[in-house]
């Protein structure tokens, strides 16, 4: 079970607790900025300033957090929010300021499944945009319902939507 | 499908990545930052408008001191109006929150883009022209009160007026190429996003795609 945020934190909330939240719901959820960039990015360095720039939102967006959806929803739609209108440019200047505050260390890469796992990334990242996002959580395991509640379509855009991806991506794949 | 489905439980089982954040030091950074990034906002918000606000005085003092025209006070009236557009148009800056869905969160990025090129593609009638009608107001008011000098005087004015022209012109040419060369890219791919998520609701408007 995702840890919440307690209702009474929703205004007034002290940086220690908001330190604890940021802490606890990123060993839960470590992995959706990750994702996000990994999809949204080739370069390693563009995808570094995004999973930051991504972690940045999430910090000052965890006032907002209501519980009307699951966490990994809402972190889910900060993440892609951020993806959508971020821009490197933009997201250099800023992120340069904390760069040497935050540590970020990728996983290697030299196993079989690491390897079929960035044939995978590299696949997605050549969908649309929208595709990406949608197909991502899917992988994941999100129901349409959150998959609708995250991008603001209907359940059946995204079974339509969903099952043209998946197409594309197996073409993609060679499958 | 079947090499999909291979790849799709390879997502299941595989490492991701990992990311160690140093909340303390982020939290720490952002209260630090937080006051001069404010600032930093502000001023870009409203550096225009502190622009005029500073030049009021400083045309009221000038004309005193210096025993200039009348015409040279309508510079303020001009000043007053950007200053008023300005107010009156600056963008609605909500709470910066992305946890709203992601159609929501583009449709408030195209309205801040296409609010930023109606301001910029305009900026001649609201910005450039008032300032240059003081301006020019007062200049050919100088080339008239100096008309005694002939053609000196007249050269003179055509050359005021002339440098006046060519930074309105450099002015105008600059908002208008950040428009042509930052925003209208954005809003396009912007839309593109938003019309793809609205047309992927539709299934009549995907069919064609689908049958590829």
């Amino acid at each position: 079970m995702a840890p919440h945020l307690p209702r009474e934190l929703d205004e007034g909330m002290d940086g220690k607790k908001q330190e604890e939240i940021f802490n606890s719901w990123m060993e839960a959820h470590q992995a959706i900025p990750i994702k996000v960039a990994r999809c949204h990015e080739r370069n390693p360095e563009d995808r570094a300033d995004l999973v930051q720039n991504i972690l940045l939102q999430i910090w000052l967006s965890i006032p907002s957090f209501d519980e009307r959806c699951s966490l990994s929803t809402w972190i889910y739609r900060v993440a892609l929010n951020t993806a959508f209108r971020w821009r490197r440019t933009e997201s250099r200047r800023s992120i340069g300021l904390m760069r040497y505050e935050m540590h970020h260390e990728w996983s290697g890469r030299d196993t079989p499944s690491d390897l079929e796992l960035e044939e995978l990334y590299s696949a997605i990242r050549k969908l649309e945009q929208t595709d990406a996002a949608i197909i991502m959580m899917h992988l994941d395991g999100m129901s349409y319902r959150e998959i609708s509640e995250v991008m603001g379509m209907s359940e059946k855009g995204v079974g339509v939507r969903l099952s043209r991806a998946r197409r594309k991506l197996a073409n993609l794949l060679g499958g | 499908m079947a090499e999909l489905e291979k790849y799709e439980a390879v997502w299941k089982t595989a490492g991701h990545g990992t990311v160690s954040v140093d909340a303390g030091a982020l939290a720490r950074h952002l209260k630090r930052n937080g006051e001069t990034f404010r600032i930093l906002v502000y001023l870009r918000d409203f550096r225009e408008l502190l622009a005029c606000f500073i030049l009021i005085p400083g045309i009221i003092f000038m004309g005193m001191h210096l025993e200039l025209p009348w015409s040279w006070y309508l510079g303020v009236p001009a000043s007053l109006w950007v200053a008023g557009y300005i107010l009156y148009n600056r963008p609605q800056r909500g709470s910066e929150t992305l946890a709203g869905s992601v159609v929501e969160c583009l449709d408030t990025s195209i309205q801040e883009v296409r609010h930023q090129i109606r301001l910029l593609r305009s900026v001649f009638w609201w910005y450039l022209l008032p300032l240059d009608l003081s301006c020019g107001a007062f200049f050919l008011h100088i080339g008239w009160e100096t008309r005694q000098l002939g053609w000196a005087a007249v050269l003179f004015t055509a050359l005021l007026m002339g440098l006046l022209l060519g930074v309105t012109w450099v002015v105008w040419k600059w908002n208008q190429f950040a428009v042509e060369r930052e925003l209208e890219p954005r809003l396009a791919e912007l839309e593109s996003i938003r019309n793809s998520i609205i047309n992927g609701d539709d299934p009549v408007s995907s069919a064609p795609e689908k049958a590829h």
